[in-house]
């Protein structure tokens, strides 16, 4: 099988896998590798997978793999934004909107993963993966309105704890 | 309608009908509980956006290696496991390395990486809000021209003109180039800012270069 045909069809879709594995990761670097290990899954089995979204598809690969990742670790994974690019700028004298943009995200990450499990999941596939709640009830093997309801209060469980960071972005 | 965080959440997320619409924004007027829930799960949602990010080019490099074929470092995650974490920065750093070198033979003559990622950001549907190139992070932002998303990029660092760029006067003056159908100008000045849209360089040009852009991300 030649490649070209999985890269155009994956390929689109790198920045939501990898923005859903900084959320499965405890690092940057372990991230990459649960990247990595997706897409060499992702393509073992693409002749098998139809013509499917291809999105969910490598989305849910990412949190199986991530999975298994776990079971093999024994530990829970642990979200946090940023690697030394971002310390960096927390140490520069310079109180620049990057930085602060930076370490709001930090302060966000450190909320979301204070969540309990499930609704931190459902939050990762709907609002950083953009997948809507039917693609996320498909993934997660639960009822659409059992997604829904841990996003509503996920979200709220987040804004709350975002608060106590001191975090005030939003509407 | 009672309580109901089911309802709530396909309301924020746009997936009720019209008269479900109507049901529930009726019901939020006269209910401060379930305005005050929707108010939280609306900043939450906010929130929980403004994490995703744009994968390191680097990454891209390596999946594209994974899949053809190249020396891949598959598994790095499970040596890492075995071998611990002294041993895990050693082949951490000499991942870099190799990806640094690869990328660096095989992007002859390509765009700068700050400017490919600002381009690259413009035609994702995630929207990030910052990607971080070469350790340098990138601030993003959108708004719309003509109904088109225009991605706005602050970054510390100057955004190098890539090649088929050109200058608007002398060196330091703007610069506008062309990607597939994006169009990329760079804003001099004391931020370095990037626009890139689907655009015609006019159109873009003449609105970004006249003072009344929002070119400050938020």
């Amino acid at each position: 099988m030649t490649d070209q045909p999985f890269l155009d069809a994956t390929m689109a879709h790198l920045d939501v896998v990898w923005s859903i594995a900084r959320r499965m990761s405890a690092d940057p670097a372990e991230a990459e590798d649960l990247v990595q290990e997706t897409y060499a899954r992702a393509w073992r089995g693409f002749a098998d997978q139809g013509r499917g979204d291809v999105r969910s598809w490598l989305v849910a690969i990412c949190l199986n793999t991530a999975r298994s990742e776990l079971r093999h670790t024994r530990r829970r994974p642990v979200t946090l934004v940023g690697g030394s690019e971002l310390d960096e700028h927390e140490a520069s004298d310079d109180v620049s909107g990057e930085a602060l943009a930076s370490v709001e995200r930090q302060g966000v990450s450190r909320a979301l993963a204070a969540l309990p499990d499930a609704q931190r999941r459902a939050i990762v596939l709907v609002d950083i993966g953009g997948l809507t709640a039917r693609e996320a009830a498909e993934i997660e093997g639960a009822p659409r309105g059992t997604i829904l309801a841990r996003l509503h209060r996920g979200r709220r469980q987040l804004a709350v704890l975002a608060e106590r960071e001191g975090l005030h972005r939003g509407p | 309608m009672v309580h109901d965080d089911r309802r709530l959440a396909a309301y924020l997320g746009s997936e009720l009908d019209p008269a479900e619409i109507e049901a529930v924004e009726a019901h939020l007027l006269d209910c401060d509980g379930c305005w005050q829930a929707v108010h939280e799960a609306r900043r939450g949602r906010a929130l929980a956006e403004s994490l995703r990010e744009l994968a390191p080019a680097s990454l891209r490099d390596r999946v594209r290696m994974t899949v053809e074929g190249a020396p891949p470092t598959l598994g790095a995650h499970r040596r890492r496991c075995r071998l611990g974490r002294g041993a895990a920065t050693v082949l951490a750093a000499l991942a870099l390395l190799a990806g640094m070198f690869w990328a660096s033979a095989g992007r002859g003559g390509s765009d700068p990486a700050s400017v490919a990622a600002v381009v690259r950001a413009a035609g994702s549907p995630t929207a990030p809000s910052a990607v971080v190139v070469d350790g340098q992070e990138i601030a993003l932002s959108r708004d719309s021209l003509d109904g088109k998303p225009v991605t706005f990029a602050r970054s510390a660092a100057r955004f190098d003109m890539p090649p088929g760029g050109r200058h608007l006067g002398g060196p330091d003056t703007p610069w506008v180039a062309r990607r597939a159908s994006m169009t990329v100008v760079c804003l001099s000045g004391p931020d370095n800012i990037l626009v890139v849209a689907d655009l015609p360089a006019e159109r873009l040009l003449a609105w970004a270069t006249r003072g009344s852009a929002p070119v400050v991300p938020a």
